[in-house]
Order: structure tokens, then sequence, then C-alpha cells
């Protein structure tokens, strides 16, 4: 049976992600906590809190910058949440000199507290899915979820497909690209139904 | 933003407890059925706190949190005893988002400061417990031990240490269910720039609005979401009421 890897940094609540993902998806979920745990998922899961520097850090001592580069090269399936999403560009302003996986072509750069909003950025906000958007993540438009970040992620090429209000503006809080790289800067595993209910849309076309 | 309904459940290992003003504590039930009643009302989030954690030098239960994280898809802050950052790894690993720092943030130098770097300040909730009419003074120890810093001195502090979220509270309103105290909250929420979690005291939903118009991001409650006939509906229809913004 396929299985859905979830990568633990050693930093974060994986835990409970892996209860989630269980909720949502019949296929085996299992957490590893480095690259010789891993053998060929279907899936991917990159969760993540902390620095970037940090997650960056993690992710080479526990070699799944290689995985992650070789299940991207192949075409399967990679989900980054919060850190995990922002792990998959390529710098981060949090922490210059650090190298993120570069998978997709985009940057991180600091949310302004602007407007009475405050930074961190934490607790429940809306998902706004761009018109134009036809991937598994447009089910999310005009729901709420639970948010908790001082960092957004600014991708180049215009592949969004959920954004946020903050600040008078917007941020990119979900894209996919070519329909196997998704990320997600909010915490689906701790959003309750709204967010059980995305990854079942997320992972039903993982076989 | 959406102002949070936060309920907390004091906890003396997995037995759930009630006290006012920091003291006088009870045995009312059991903090793993008490998280599934939350849970099944949908809150936003959940604080759990070992009260005399810190005072009889344990720490929150990471077993009782591994418990709570089995069943919530919601996030959750644990609290109570915790000195390292070897405590803080041990909790997120069990399942906790963020953890509840009181003591050690006040008395341990460069804790916060480590956790938040190693964690995120996302992940770093600190505790403000406040007493006397100037609220010159902040607590430490459950509110046993007093330390010389004002509410905004420590307010600042902790939010240049790193802190990603404060909890405010008067502890002589603390389990009283009169009300908030809306002037320290407002004192706190104007001096930071981080989100505010403004605690004890709160009885009814208009209680939970005071706390919003006074600036917090989001009120906690223990007393009233657990012995009265208030539910986090109410205090939700309440806030959008007054024009305040609550997650659907």
């Amino acid at each position: 049976m396929s299985t859905i890897e979830v990568l633990d940094l050693g930093i974060n609540n994986t835990r409970s992600l892996a209860h989630a993902i269980r909720e949502a998806s019949p296929l085996d979920v299992k957490i590893v906590s480095e690259a010789s745990e891993s053998s060929s998922a279907a899936a991917l899961v990159l969760p993540g809190t902390g620095s970037f520097g940090r997650g960056v850090a993690e992710l080479d001592n526990r070699k799944f910058r290689d995985v992650l580069l070789r299940a991207a090269g192949e075409g399967r399936f990679i989900l980054g949440i919060c850190l995990g999403m922002q792990l998959l560009a390529e710098s981060s302003e949090e922490s210059l000199g650090a190298h993120g996986l570069g998978i997709v072509k985009g940057s991180v750069k600091r949310l302004v507290p602007e407007d009475g909003w405050r930074v961190p950025h934490v607790g429940w906000n809306t998902a706004v899915a761009e018109t134009s958007s036809a991937s598994s993540l447009s089910g999310a438009d005009g729901l709420d979820f639970y948010f908790s970040h001082s960092f957004q992620l600014i991708l180049d090429a215009q592949t969004t497909d959920l954004t946020t209000p903050f600040g008078g503006g917007f941020f990119l809080s979900g894209f996919s690209q070519e329909s196997n790289i998704f990320g997600l800067q909010f915490h689906p595993e701790k959003s309750s139904r709204n967010g059980i209910n995305l990854l079942r849309a997320i992972f039903q076309n993982v076989a | 933003m959406k102002i949070r309904v936060i309920p907390t459940i004091l906890t003396r290992g997995a037995t759930q407890v009630k006290g006012s003003t920091f003291d006088n504590w009870r045995i009312v039930g059991h903090t793993v059925a008490s998280a599934k009643v939350h849970s099944a009302r949908d809150v936003d989030e959940l604080l759990v706190i070992d009260i005399d954690a810190s005072v009889n030098q344990r720490r929150i239960s990471s077993l009782l949190v591994g418990q709570l994280a089995e069943f919530l898809r919601i996030p959750l802050c644990a609290g109570g005893g915790i000195r390292s950052e070897a405590d803080i790894a041990d909790l997120l690993a069990a399942g906790a988002d963020k953890v509840l720092i009181g003591t050690a943030g006040l008395e341990v130098d460069g804790f916060l400061e480590r956790a938040s770097r190693t964690f995120g300040s996302q992940a770093i909730v600190t505790s403000l417990d406040v007493l006397g009419p100037d609220y010159e003074a902040v607590y430490s120890r459950s509110g046993r031990k007093k330390v010389l810093l004002g509410a905004a001195e420590a307010a600042i502090k902790f939010e240049e240490e790193g802190a990603g979220e404060l909890l405010v509270q008067d502890i002589s309103r603390d389990g009283l269910m009169q009300g908030l105290n809306q002037d320290l909250i407002s004192l706190v929420a104007s001096t930071v720039k981080i989100p505010v979690i403004a605690g004890g005291g709160a009885g009814r939903p208009g209680h939970f609005v005071d706390g919003a118009k006074a600036g917090a991001s989001a009120i906690s409650s223990g007393a009233m979401l657990q012995f009265t006939h208030f539910t986090p509906r109410d205090v939700k229809e309440a806030l959008t009421r007054e024009g305040h913004d609550v997650r659907r």
C-alpha cells in the first residue's frame, strides 16, 4: 500500500499532524526522523515550526534535502505546511544565507504589523481562493483556518491558489504547482473539520 | 483578526481543579474528559495549565498532553513548570503546539530568548500574572513570588525576548467570574505588538466583549465555560453582535 511520510525535523508537533492525516486519508501514515527511514513514499509531508535557519539545518542534518529533491524530480507528491511550505522556497529574510530547497521559486519575507494587525499572526483567519484556481485547494474558499507565523512566502510565478487578509492586504496562504507540489501556510491539522476536509481533498489524488 | 475563545483547564496531574485568586483549589473533574467536552463544542483553542507544577518542581505531564493531542484537532497550549528547552521539546513532541511559560521567563536569565530562537516565537506564550492597584508587580510561581517588574515593563521584556503571545491575568479576579480587568488588558495590549490573551475573571459573554474592546486578541476562561450554562457559541454571538469578527 502507498505510504504518506511525515518528515520530522525534531522541532515541531508531528504527532498531531499524523493523527489528522490518518483521519483524512486511508493510506498508511509514517513519521520518519531521518532519510534512512524514508523509502520512496507516494507522498511526503514537510511540517515545521520555528525559524527558517533551524529548519534548513535540520533538513541537512537529517539528510531530508535529497529525499525531497528526488521526490520532486520524480513528480511525487509533496505538501509543505507552515515553515515547511516556506522551506520549499529558496531563501528567507528570517535567516539570511540559509538555503531552502528551491522546489518553488520564491522567497520568504517578514509580515509587517499594520492596521492594528499583530505579529506573530496567530489565530483563525479566512482563506480566499483565486477564481481561476482549479486545484484541490479551491474547496477551502471562504473557510477559516488556524495560522501561527511571522513570515510569508512570496512566489515569483503566479501559482497562488489561496490568499488571506492581513494588514490591509493579502498574503499567500496556499498554493499548488504542477499538481504535485502543495504548500499551506496555515495548520490544517489544527483547523478542526475545515482542516481535515482540506487534507482529504489534497490526499485524494495520492494513490 | 478573529477574536479567539479559549477554555482553560487547570489541572494537577490529570485531575481538573478549580480555584479562586490562584488559591482555594478543589477537585472538579478529569482533565481529559473536560477537554473532550470543549473539543465537541469546537472551541478555537485549548489551554491546559498544571497549577502547582512550578511550585512543586514538577512539570505538566507529557503523557497527559499526548492523550489530549490524540483527539484535539485545534491548537493546544500546555503550561506548568516548564524550565528548560528539553521540557519544551518534550511537550511539543507529545502534541502541544505551544507552551505557556511563567516562572522561568521571570527567573531564568536568557531562557525565553533561547526558547524562542529554538522553537520559534509562535510556540512560546508567556504568562503575566499581575496584582496590585497600579499593576506594579507581576508574580511567578503561581502567584506566590513577587517580581520587581511592573506589568508594562514585564510585557516589553517578554516581547523583546521573543514571546509570541502574552497571557495577562489579574490574580485578584481569577476564578471569581466578576469580569476581566479591562484597564490592565488595555495597558498591556497597547504596550506590545504581539497578540494578548486576556484571562482571569470572565463570568458571562459580555465580559469577553470587554476583553476584545480592551485590545485582547483572545479571551481565556476556566470557570465560566465549565460551570455555567454559557457556551462558546453564546460568547461568539455576543462578540459578533458587538462588531467583533469570530471564527465561523
